[in-house]
């Protein structure tokens, strides 16, 4: 696993060359990118990005990032947030699928606490030309106060007929119900909380390998209780 | 339905053979027509011919300072062929509006026949509106809804009897400077429709509004205000055809709703303007207390529609109900979309969206939930379903949540996709030749929205489909 560091962003972009295969860590330490000229990743025929993301600090954050895929190309983007306080977050995620039967798959789980500020947008187009493609895009944010502000937009453009293409997005609090049932088997609320908000992040974690699964967990675990504090 | 189809170019060649019946045309023969072009001037003259108060004349004038002030919208679908200055903006057909059809002028009464208006308000309505280019030529609403104290007129006449209920909620819904084409139709509003519920009364068939333009390179700015007092219940339904012309005509409608406490408000559109005409138009309501207002939204026609039916939840417990349709072919963009505004708690709403894409047609969702601080323990769901059918057509979606309190749910789910080549294939296993299959298909895909519309039009809307697929495959 490489990790994207300040110089790669630099660079202005990355290439991934014909039927290789780039993973790609990003720990949300610097921002980069910007909406008129994003980090620009392309991906060649049959080529394979996988990339995932943290974000853990609460320091002012940005990113932006495009990504193309050609013919049979694909793309893994996962991504995992915790913010809180009044600094902003946004993040920015355009997957252009230019070739034919070229995949991606965007998950993005994230916990906001006191007073978090996240935009998170997720623009997936498929270009004509890019029949038997197939993409997904998944965000969901899990709210661990009442007082945050939350933006997500996960955008799709389809310009040709035989694709699949599908996005979902949730904003939701933790489930009374679910809270109340950890409570009740001597739990404290704010533990039963962090257990939860532990158990959401991890369907964002099954692309990682053992190690960052574990150390993305202890990060959590370390941090949660904070959130879950209210 | 995430297969290929095959056969998309073959169904191309036969989308464009799509008869659209309403595209007959009269002659023109109005009272007045103002000059092309937009100025003060038309706006005189407009207000003078309604013989309308000052205060609207007030409101006209401001509101024209903002169309000119505010600049064409960046976004959404290309609307840089409208030439302001090519369109007329007040044709007015009679110098009456009548309220039997026996004495709306034969030509126009011929019109609304064709369109079996006066066939549907004897069957199933309360009552009816007709409006024929820029002015109401029929009004009318049973005696048994009359006594009840509903009011079904058009602004014009309750500018003048029901001055108190104009001033308080006219542009309060939907203000002046809204938007560029909000702004144009305050300005230069004529017609549409105004409809006062008393409290408690339930309004049990519907009232129906029909637009229709004749007159080539025209505007069309109707303007609708309801008000469903405490309690009471009303559903309209509005329909709108044109003729084929070269030129192109403008729709630019401005739609406001208010639901008081407990109110519930159904408003039905099926839109099937000829593909010269540019609709543009602004949907807004607001729900207090656990009012309900509930859009169905049906477009088939125009050249191009930017409509997103809106609700504003104001009261706690109040609900919204968006269903949005969209038909696209040859030569045509819609942007069908919804927004909803959470401002109160418990307050929820749903919004369904299907759309269809052929022979070249595109099609947009751009949807906005929005969840504001006080909006505690707000639900919302958003599904949005696209259907392509042939290789040359585009669709999109751009939902946009927003959430400022931790104790809501919204939730959206969105799928794009074309036909199944296994699904065809089950279809013909059992009989069917490809066409039926492809229009049982798309039908069915259509059918939670259909079902919602009263059954003229949902016959309609399945005969149009229907009509699309023939001769398309094999």
């Amino acid at each position: 696993m490489a990790a994207l560091t300040k110089e790669m962003v630099r660079n202005g972009n990355l290439s991934i060359k014909k039927g290789e295969t780039l993973t790609l860590l990003y720990d949300g330490s610097f921002s980069f990118g910007s909406a008129s000229n994003p980090f620009f990743i392309n991906v060649e025929s049959g080529g394979i990005l996988n990339m995932f993301s943290y974000m853990f600090n609460i320091e002012s954050l940005r990113f932006f990032i495009s990504i193309e895929l050609e013919e049979s190309a694909s793309c893994n983007f996962d991504s995992v947030f915790m913010r809180k306080g009044l600094l902003p977050f946004s993040g920015s995620v355009t997957l252009k699928h230019l070739g034919r039967k070229s995949v991606s798959n965007v998950h993005i789980r994230g916990i906001l606490g006191e007073k978090a500020a996240v935009t998170y947008r997720g623009d997936v187009i498929l270009e004509k030309g890019s029949s038997g493609a197939k993409t997904k895009i998944e965000e969901r944010a899990l709210l661990f106060h009442k007082e945050v502000d939350v933006n997500m937009d996960p955008t799709l453009a389809i310009n040709e007929e035989d694709v699949s293409a599908k996005h979902a997005a949730t904003i939701g609090s933790v489930s009374q119900n679910e809270l109340i049932y950890i409570a009740s088997r001597g739990v404290r609320k704010e533990n039963a909380k962090a257990v939860l908000g532990l158990g959401f992040l991890q369907p964002a974690l099954k692309s990682v390998d053992k190690e960052m699964e574990e150390y993305i967990n202890d990060a959590v675990r370390k941090n949660i209780i904070s959130y879950a504090v209210s | 339905m995430n297969n290929s189809l095959k056969s998309g170019s073959k169904i191309k060649r036969s989308l464009t053979k799509i008869p659209y019946s309403y595209g007959f045309k009269d002659p023109e023969q109005p009272v007045f027509s103002s000059d092309y072009g937009l100025s003060e001037d038309v706006v005189k003259i407009i207000s003078k011919k309604k013989n309308e108060p000052g205060w609207m004349f007030e409101k006209r004038l401001k509101a024209l300072k903002y169309f000119f002030e505010k600049p064409m919208p960046r976004w959404g679908a290309d609307l840089s062929s409208i030439d302001f200055q090519k369109l007329r903006y007040y044709v007015r057909p009679t110098d009456q509006k009548e309220d039997t059809w026996e004495k709306v002028p034969d030509q126009i009464k011929k019109t609304f026949d064709r369109l079996r208006i006066p066939e549907f308000e004897r069957k199933f309505l309360s009552g009816v509106g007709a409006q024929y280019d820029s002015e109401n030529v029929y009004h009318h609403v049973t005696e048994r809804i009359r006594d009840l104290g509903v009011v079904f007129s058009d602004v014009e006449t309750a500018c003048h009897e029901y001055p108190e209920f104009v001033k308080k909620y006219f542009g309060t819904i939907v203000p002046a400077g809204d938007n560029k084409f909000a702004a144009l139709n305050t300005a230069v509003w004529s017609g549409g429709s105004f409809i006062y519920v008393p409290k408690g009364v339930t309004v049990d068939l519907p009232l129906q509004a029909y637009f229709r333009i004749n007159a080539e390179s025209i505007g069309q700015f109707e303007r609708t205000l309801i008000i469903a007092d405490v309690g009471s219940s009303v559903h309209y339904i509005e329909g709108c055809s044109a003729p084929i012309y070269r030129g192109g005509s403008l729709h630019a409608a401005v739609v406001e709703i208010v639901a008081l406490k407990g109110a519930k408000v159904r408003y039905t559109t099926v839109q099937n303007w000829s593909k010269n005409v540019y609709n543009l138009v602004t949907k807004r309501a607001a729900a207090y207390e656990s009012a309900t207002v509930e859009w169905v939204d049906f477009n088939i026609g125009s050249h191009t529609t930017m409509k997103y039916p809106s609700v504003y939840l104001l009261g706690e417990n109040s609900r919204a109900d968006i269903l949005s349709m969209a038909f696209a072919g040859e030569g045509q963009h819609l942007e069908a979309g919804a927004k909803v505004i959470h401002k109160a708690p418990n307050t929820t709403s749903i919004i369904r969206s299907k759309s269809i894409s052929q022979g070249g047609g595109r099609t947009t969702y751009r949807g906005l939930v929005d969840i504001g601080p006080d909006a505690a323990y707000a639900k919302s769901r958003v599904f949005c379903d696209a259907l392509i059918i042939d290789e040359h057509s585009k669709a999109e979606t751009f939902p946009t949540i927003r959430a400022k309190n931790g104790d809501a749910t919204v939730e959206h789910e969105a799928t794009v996709s074309s036909i199944g080549e296994d699904e065809l294939h089950y279809l013909k296993s059992r009989g069917l030749n490809s066409e039926a299959a492809h229009a049982l298909i798309v039908n069915g895909f259509i059918e939670p929205i259909a079902k919602e519309l009263p059954m003229e039009y949902a016959l309609e809307m399945n005969r149009i489909i229907e009509l699309s697929m023939e001769g398309s495959v094999g």
